[in-house]
């Protein structure tokens, strides 16, 4: 039978912005009940781009299936309803800082003493302890600090970033995951714990064998455009109606790739003739070759050739253009859905699936506020006299 | 003690992707068995860096594993995997799509010897469709999914990210399938599979360019390192490298120029509002690259200390290898590999208070615990070792 995994699950989200959104947004979709709880100015990423019909698409995408209450957790009486709400559920997940959290004593020792077996969330910048910690962080400061800007570019050009919130996304599957075993610790001996994650360690956690390279041969893996040094030819090229990437990482698939673009000359170029002369002389001798070779082929022909052949290869594709691709929606990677606020409209999928657990049907974000109301009313606390002061 | 103690997973993954999750698994207690070939092994024993001869990449990635080498495609082979599978909670691979079908050693082959297994696998493209039976590699995801053509300057042409993300994102995507899947378990008993998708999962990074373009028709591509929301919120380069720095908001803005000491009024009064700033970002990139060109990275992390600003030198890895902040939060592990000898690791991100990871561990040679493992499920050493001879294991 199919079902919701997660639906015994319940969390209090205090956070703003996307990695404890997105982390909650899978909880959400599994089932648990995830209660946002917003100053009553509301979550900083309802105004955030792109909008439609003036209502943030961002927000919604991320909001799904959570529900949304307001308090200003900077009142006393604000805060007292948050502890009485804190017993009623098992995780707690925030953005703000521990000082933050500390002053207004909803801190995880804090909670700890309220109810035993909490599960406190945080995701920051740089943390919860470190020399760095509390520190002001960005996306685009945690890609610089974290290496991964280092590694992304031309040689000898400026470092680039990553224009997706890479960093954002990384924290946000380990946030999960470290939520998910803490209940399973909690499941196993009745204990709950702090779950600290910070959104620079993510980001370092992808920069591949470069601490590795750097500590056993003094190398440094820095930026090298599209080539990856570890195979050749393994680069984007440009071609006469746009980009091509080519991934080519055994002797066989560079045969196949001579054969396929009809490159024999090169097959038969001793200086090519092994995937170490390839590759370590690539920039020099190689690249340039090919990059005169493939300027002169339209860019589907070239992937064509490359796929029949068995090699790796995809041309560029834009937004539009991956997006308009049948099979982006035919198998899943994006889907439509009726939103009752949006009407149809498209979002992308989660990239993995369940074989026997079902995701939420699709609903349109909690207005801001909107489900106060029930979620008070199970600690019983609300009646209408009630909200002007406790939103306010 | 590991939170994840007395959970046994057989790990046919290769290369970085899958490995980089069951990583994951192994650094909180899990027992991982590698599964890999006789011979040769995970193909990334043959990547660079290598000392002693023996691979730093592999090495990276595979702490505290186990290794066992089998011949899959062998009837003994695949028996011997019925019965690893027997004792065992979670089954990870990442080949092209079909390819352990092929051996019949696919789910349905599994879920009939074990009802409650969880099968998880990364593909390219998924497992049916036009694309399934194409191989995927990184950089050629990162072209197709969008990602590529987003990063990088409007003048010049597509930019890879550098790290593989497609294969280290796609593996972390798999990790919160099978945590979940495993949770699931717990409460209900019942297995299932778990499928993550290289492009599935790089496409979904691009939330805000697919929602503008699918919903709005525009196409976001690549804008240099701005942001077109905040300025200036970018990479500049300056005396000594690169520095990114954060300045969001009108009142930031005169805190930074107060600060830096920029007074002149012509510019004071050009770069005023955020408004202003993002309308007039190039030549605003172009006046703060002058303003600082004398300038190190360390003098202007100084002089923006306690304002509140975000700032950040861009580190290359022999700095953050002696970051103290990163030393600090244990993302910088130091471990004495029995081959290699003193090298360097990224530690795990994930830090629970009742749960210190164990992870100062090195990987395993090739072959290191086929012998235990096969005692473990119950073979003879008369067994083992004329699978030896027969070339099975």
């Amino acid at each position: 039978m199919f079902n919701l995994p997660l639906k015994d699950i319940k969390i209090l989200d205090l956070s703003e912005g996307l990695s404890c959104a997105l982390a909650t947004k899978y909880f959400a979709d599994f089932g648990a009940k995830v209660v946002k709880i917003e100053k009553p100015s509301g979550d900083k990423t309802r105004k955030w781009a792109p909008l439609k019909n003036g209502e943030s698409l961002y927000f919604n995408y991320l909001n799904s299936g959570k529900q949304s209450i307001t308090l200003d957790i900077k009142t006393e009486y604000g805060i007292n309803i948050f502890k009485r709400l804190v017993k009623k559920y098992d995780v707690i997940c925030t953005s703000h800082e521990t000082n933050y959290m500390e002053n207004l004593g909803i801190d995880y020792e804090s909670l700890k003493k309220l109810k035993s077996n909490i599960i406190y969330a945080s995701c920051t910048y740089f943390g919860d302890y470190g020399p760095l910690s509390g520190a002001p962080g960005s996306s685009i400061v945690a890609q610089a600090r974290g290496v991964a800007m280092d590694m992304t570019g031309v040689e000898n050009g400026y470092p680039v970033k990553c224009a997706p919130s890479v960093a954002e996304h990384y924290a946000a599957g380990y946030l999960y995951t470290g939520i998910m075993l803490a209940i399973i610790d909690k499941i196993n001996r009745g204990i709950g714990q702090k779950v600290d994650i910070s959104i620079l360690d993510s980001i370092f956690s992808c920069i591949e064998a470069a601490p590795a390279a750097y500590s056993m041969t003094n190398e440094i893996h820095t930026r090298r455009g599209n080539f990856d040094p570890a195979a050749a030819p393994y680069d984007t090229y440009e071609t006469q109606d746009g980009y091509v990437a080519i991934g080519c990482s055994t002797q066989s698939q560079w045969h196949k790739l001579c054969k396929a673009l009809g490159f024999e000359d090169l097959e038969n170029d001793p200086r090519f003739a092994e995937q170490e002369t390839r590759r370590a002389g690539y920039l020099d001798n190689l690249q340039p070759i090919l990059r005169e070779r493939m300027i002169k082929f339209k860019k589907d022909y070239v992937q064509e050739a490359c796929l029949e052949n068995g090699i790796p290869c995809s041309t560029v594709m834009n937004i539009k253009e991956i997006s308009d691709l049948p099979d982006i929606k035919q198998y899943g990677f994006l889907f439509d859905a009726h939103d009752t606020v949006f009407g149809k409209i498209s979002y992308p999928s989660n990239p993995f699936k369940l074989s026997d657990s079902v995701q939420k049907e699709w609903s349109h974000a909690p207005r801001l506020g909107e489900n106060t109301s029930s979620v008070l009313m199970e600690i019983g606390e609300f009646d209408d006299i009630d909200r002007d002061k406790q939103i306010g | 003690m590991g939170l994840l103690d007395g959970v046994k997973v057989i790990d046919f993954t290769h290369a970085y992707s899958g490995p980089f999750c069951t990583l994951n698994l192994a650094d909180f207690g899990a027992e991982v068995i590698k599964v890999e070939k006789i011979g040769s092994g995970d193909q990334s024993r043959a990547w660079a860096p290598f000392k002693n001869g023996y691979s730093g990449y592999y090495a990276s990635f595979n702490r505290g594993k186990k290794s066992l080498t089998l011949d899959i495609s062998s009837d003994e082979g695949k028996k011997i995997i019925f019965d690893l599978i027997k004792g065992s909670d979670i089954v990870c691979s990442n080949f092209k799509a079909g390819t352990l079908e092929k051996y019949g050693i696919g789910y349905e082959d599994m879920k009939k010897i074990k009802p409650d297994i969880i099968y998880a696998t990364i593909s390219g493209y998924g497992n049916e469709g036009r694309l399934s039976k194409y191989a995927a590699y990184d950089n050629v995801i990162q072209a197709m999914s969008g990602v590529m053509d987003v990063n990088g300057f409007s003048d010049g042409g597509p930019t890879k990210v550098g790290p593989a993300i497609g294969d280290s994102y796609t593996g972390l995507i798999l990790l919160i399938g099978i945590i979940t899947a495993y949770y699931n378990r717990l409460k209900t008993g019942k297995g299932q599979k778990v499928d993550a998708t290289m492009l599935g999962s790089l496409y979904s990074t691009l939330e805000y360019p697919v929602l503008d373009y699918t919903n709005n028709r525009n196409i976001i591509s690549r804008t240099d390192n701005s942001n077109p929301y905040y300025a200036p919120d970018n990479v500049y380069k300056v005396k000594d490298g690169y520095i990114a720095l954060s300045v969001r908001g009108d009142s930031k803005w005169e805190i930074f120029c107060s600060r830096m000491g920029i007074t002149d009024s012509d510019i004071l009064k050009k770069f005023k509002t955020n408004k202003d700033r993002i309308l007039n970002n190039k030549e605003l990139k172009s006046f703060l690259e002058n303003y600082m060109s004398g300038m190190s990275r360390n003098e202007i992390e100084d002089i923006l200390k306690d304002t509140g600003i975000p700032v950040s030198g861009v580190m290359n890895i022999a700095e953050a290898l002696d970051d103290e902040h990163l030393r600090a939060r244990k993302m910088v592990l130091d471990i004495t590999d029995p081959i290699i000898g003193n090298m360097k690791l990224v530690g795990n991100p994930i830090n629970l208070s009742e749960n210190p990871n164990n992870i100062n561990k090195p990987s395993p040679t090739l072959g290191e615990n086929t012998i235990d493992i096969m005692r473990s499920i119950g073979y003879s050493d008369e067994e083992i070792s004329q699978f030896q001879k027969d070339g099975v294991i």
